[in-house]
């Protein structure tokens, strides 16, 4: 009996070699990534499906243009992938209505929620360097900015995210 | 001056705890990605968004119906869809066409759809938006659509469409008490 994806014509044929690997392997971090800056796991997840789509559109480009492999552990992500997440996620996080706690702990939650409410720039680096433990030539490369400017956020993230906390924890 | 060494770790530790959950997470099957089309805009809202996420293998499998009995596309009289055992609409097995071919129908600008349609028992909407088109699926009582963008449950508070300025609806068909309605943005 056929399954229903079959019945619509979707085969495993469909998929290039190497996809399927890194969709594995990337799809929880990049909703990580997406959830921690829209701040709702479904928003998350629709976003990361919506990006997954469009880089299995155009896999071997991705694969082959920047030399990215996508299933290298030490990558962290494969860049093409992650500046649509991040794009997309800071529009959704206009959009995103209620936060839900998804999994994550208060504590972890509120981190997250202080993040946010930083500048989109700064929220942006501050999560793809924590959370990614990217360097900031890395962070310059996915954001398409100076390397200087990825650290200038930073410290200026960390310097309000810091002085935020001492105010509502102190 | 702000001490940020506290917060290093702090983040540090919150990070780890973070990327520690979301491994966890499991991705959907990837044949889903295929039949996903990739969005150049995105209007909806994050709960649209969400619900189009969940629901889109059921709009795609009922969209795939070149013809379908019941369609009432362009009268405003009720539909009636049979009662199967099957009727929930977000999974491409509880929907099952069998040797149907995928035949997206053409949506008509301008073309609009009011009516009250009657469908199976239980009570579930989904609505999705891709691009500029709105989708869906709904099963359950008896819904009213309106000119204006709404759809009202016939004894329930409306459900607004993603969008206010919806101007055409049209039912693309029916199969097994799910309706699946589609339409333009203006």
């Amino acid at each position: 009996m056929r399954s229903g994806l079959e019945v619509l014509g979707v085969s495993r044929r469909a998929v290039p070699e190497g996809f399927e690997e890194f969709y594995d392997q990337a799809y929880g971090r990049l909703v990580g990534l997406a959830r921690v800056l829209t701040g709702d796991h479904q928003v998350a997840e629709d976003l990361v499906q919506d990006v997954c789509a469009a880089a299995l559109g155009r896999w071997d480009s991705i694969d082959q243009s920047r030399g990215v492999d996508p299933c290298c552990g030490h990558q962290p992500l494969g860049f093409d992938v992650a500046t649509p997440v991040l794009r997309a996620a800071s529009v959704q996080a206009l959009a995103a209505s209620t936060p839900r706690s998804y999994l994550l702990p208060e504590p972890t939650e509120e981190f997250w929620a202080e993040v946010r409410a930083l500048p989109r720039r700064q929220a942006q680096v501050l999560v793809l360097h924590y959370l990614e433990d990217l360097s900031t030539h890395q962070i310059a490369s996915i954001l398409e900015c100076a390397e200087s400017t990825v650290r200038v956020h930073l410290t200026r993230g960390r310097r309000a995210l810091a002085g935020r906390r001492e105010l509502t924890h102190d | 001056m702000t001490d940020t060494s506290n917060l290093e770790s702090r983040a540090r530790h919150h990070a780890q705890l973070t990327r520690s959950r979301y491994a966890a997470v499991v991705p959907p099957p990837v044949e889903q990605l295929v039949r996903r089309p990739a969005r150049s805009r995105r209007r909806g809202t994050g709960l649209v968004a969400a619900a189009a996420a969940v629901c889109m293998v059921g709009v795609w499998s009922l969209l795939g119906q070149p013809h379908v009995p019941g369609d009432v596309a362009g009268s405003s009289t009720q539909t009636e869809p049979e009662q199967t055992e099957s009727q929930h609409p977000t999974g491409a097995d509880s929907i099952q066409l069998p040797g149907r071919p995928h035949t997206p129908p053409q949506l008509q600008d301008g073309w609009g759809l009011v009516g009250e349609y009657q469908v199976s028992t239980t009570d579930e909407a989904h609505v999705g938006a891709e691009d500029d088109n709105i989708i869906l699926i709904v099963t359950g009582g008896t819904y009213r659509l309106s000119s204006d963008g709404t759809m009202a449950r016939v004894a329930d508070a409306p459900t607004r469409f993603p969008s206010a300025c919806c101007m055409s609806l049209q039912v693309l068909g029916t199969e097994q008490g799910v309706v699946a309605v589609g339409g333009h943005r203006s």
